[in-house]
């Protein structure tokens, strides 16, 4: 499903050439739950927002479902992040001004489903995260495990082939992220894919495989060893 | 229409700035409408043709001397030495000048001691009146020599042969114009006989709501304060007025007081509504700047606190033009409500104006054009913040 092949990604500012991530290969198939960790600058976000077509890698190869991205086009990466990819982010990145159904409709208005298509995924997503009945709340009235858990709603009522998490319990409490890494155990168990971005060992250990980034070189732990 | 109610719902969260925004709106729209459409009335006022042939006719007032013996025949020397000057295709007395803003007006009865059913200006002057004129007879006949009558002053209180403006001539015989020919019509309670219609002349007072009601009486004034109208072949203007003094000025008795053209007369008359009109672009102009810098300061404003939400748009799937679009729509919404409370504020404004200053009410079709203009400016003012804000990079959702 993702493949990624010597790819490394470089940034140049003011002539100096940093490079954030070492020419690495990593496939993931489709089902996967895939933990990425390691240190604060290692270059995690950079490969999350590289695997999520967020931004764009330097050399290499990305292909997503067989595709090389390189030839998308900006028009084509956001139908692909829409369709294929789920985000869910650690700040949540709800719309304020938007109620809960409201949110979770947001992406899927850009895929021109029909306003019944579009409230029969909304109310699946809603009840999977537990918060139908708040439907009608603001983001702002929640607490923030329920807040990430509508940030869920929205990745998963567009029936992502991967989700992408970005550090979702770091801004959370141990007793909401264990209900957000229960959650996001079932999505996976369902059949979607996740990569999801974490210092904390313990919940990445609770992926089937874990990578880890240090000072951009990508390197892939067993269980045994991420736990140790 | 993707984001229509999402934007709406927005604004029930978010009301102050859209609410400031379109309230700006719908002032600058009320206040321009209006402007707009005075500046557009009074140009159309100021284009009236006068109905004389303007661009080749001028006015001489001079004076005739009691110490120069009989008045009549120092008029008549006069106007044999104005016919004489090279150019000249035409010379006639008047009592006055269409758009002087000086002269006699009438009350018109169809008889003396009923209501009067017009207010007119009135002329007074000789049977080469249409030809000096330039103006078109379009029933009737002109003055004969024989019709002309001469008085030293109050030449409109003597019963005479009439011509009358077509205006004049439906307003009071609105069935059919031309019933007129033939009958008399009284002011200062003499009779007048109307013999010929011409299509068109305004009299004297520009801002007079009768200003296309004129008759010219076949009565010519001798006053101590002459005038007269020249017509000169196209071209000849400047050399005419140079020669004028040299024929007209032959003894020492002679004055002349002024030498004008009737453009002149015409563009000294509609000096005020000129001025009017370029204040009031001043401030057309003016206002629509600063709604634009309004416009596009909130645009700003908005698009900057709502960065991150671009961000999020972006990775959730939105593409460069669906944030434009959002952003464009947004705008466009506001400015439509704007607008609509400003047609609303329009009207109650115009109608005010309408009564106070009787002007003509703002066609529906001038308040639907504005409206679409406004919005148009809008949507031009956002379209450089807007554009900025497609080039959020998604990337930005993942940090800090």
């Amino acid at each position: 499903m993702l493949k990624m092949k010597s790819l490394s990604k470089a940034f140049l500012t003011d002539a100096i050439k940093t490079q954030a991530l070492h020419p690495f290969d990593l496939t993931i198939e489709q089902g996967e739950f895939v933990s990425v960790i390691g240190p604060s600058g290692s270059g995690k976000t950079t490969f999350l927002n590289i695997a999520g077509l967020l931004e764009e890698h330097s050399d290499g190869l990305y292909e997503l479902d067989g595709k090389d991205v390189a030839q998308f086009t900006d028009k084509k990466k956001s139908a692909y992040r829409n369709e294929k990819i789920g985000f869910v982010f650690q700040s949540f990145n709800l719309i304020p001004e938007l109620n809960l159904y409201d949110n979770v409709d947001m992406p899927l208005r850009y895929r021109k489903f029909n306003s019944e298509e579009r409230h029969k995924r909304i109310m699946q997503a809603l009840e999977q995260v537990g918060l139908a009945g708040r439907k009608d709340h603001y983001p702002t009235q929640l607490s923030g495990g329920q807040q990430q858990r509508i940030a869920i709603a929205r990745a998963i009522a567009g029936t992502p082939s991967v989700i992408l998490a970005d550090e979702p319990t770091g801004n959370l409490d141990s007793k909401m992220a264990e209900g957000i890494m229960s959650l996001l155990k079932d999505i996976n168990a369902a059949g979607t894919s996740i990569i999801m971005v974490t210092h904390d060992n313990e919940q990445a250990a609770q992926a089937k495989r874990i990578v880890q980034i240090k000072d951009g070189h990508l390197s892939e732990y067993t269980q045994q060893k991420a736990i140790a | 229409m993707r984001d229509f109610l999402p934007i709406i719902k927005t604004f029930k969260k978010k009301k102050t700035a859209p609410i400031l925004l379109a309230f700006q709106i719908a002032v600058t729209f009320m206040v321009l409408v209006n402007a707009i459409y005075m500046i557009s009335d009074r140009n159309d006022i100021i284009a009236r043709p006068v109905g004389v042939d303007i661009a080749n006719t001028l006015s001489v007032i001079t004076n005739l001397s009691d110490e120069q013996g009989d008045l009549v025949n120092q008029l008549e020397d006069d106007l044999i030495a104005l016919k004489s000057i090279y150019g000249v295709v035409n010379a006639a007395p008047m009592t006055a000048l269409p758009l002087e803003g000086w002269g006699s007006y009438l009350d018109v009865r169809f008889d003396p001691d009923e209501e009067y059913v017009a207010s007119s200006g009135y002329f007074g002057s000789n049977e080469d009146v249409i030809d000096t004129l330039g103006l078109r007879l379009v029933a009737g006949e002109s003055f004969l020599a024989s019709d002309i009558q001469t008085t030293e002053l109050n030449g409109i209180h003597k019963s005479a042969k009439i011509l009358i403006t077509k205006a004049l001539a439906e307003k009071i015989s609105p069935d059919d114009w031309r019933a007129i020919l033939g009958k008399s019509i009284y002011f200062n309670k003499e009779p007048h006989e109307v013999i010929g219609v011409i299509e068109r002349l305004q009299n004297a007072w520009s801002s007079w709501s009768m200003v296309e009601y004129t008759v010219i009486s076949s009565v010519r004034e001798t006053n101590h304060s002459q005038r007269y109208v020249i017509r000169v072949e196209p071209g000849q203007m400047e050399s005419v007025i140079k020669t004028i003094p040299e024929v007209l000025l032959t003894h020492a008795n002679k004055r002349i007081e002024t030498i004008e053209t009737l453009s002149e007369i015409k563009k000294r008359s509609y000096q005020a509504d000129v001025a009017n009109n370029q204040l009031l672009t001043s401030v057309c102009i003016g206002l629509t700047i600063i709604t634009l810098f309004g416009i596009l300061g909130q645009a700003k404003f908005t698009i900057n606190r709502r960065i991150k939400q671009i961000g999020t748009r972006r990775a959730l799937g939105a593409s460069k033009s669906q944030v434009v679009g959002y952003f464009m729509l947004e705008n466009a919404i506001i400015s439509t409500i704007g607008v609509v409370i400003g047609i609303l504020a329009a009207i109650i404004l115009n109608n005010q104006f309408v009564e106070l200053l009787s002007i003509t009410p703002v066609p529906v079709n001038f308040l639907l054009f504005g409206a679409g203009a406004i919005v148009l400016l809008g949507q031009l003012a956002v379209a450089y913040p807007v554009s900025q804000a497609a080039k959020v990079s998604p990337a930005i959702t993942t940090k800090g």
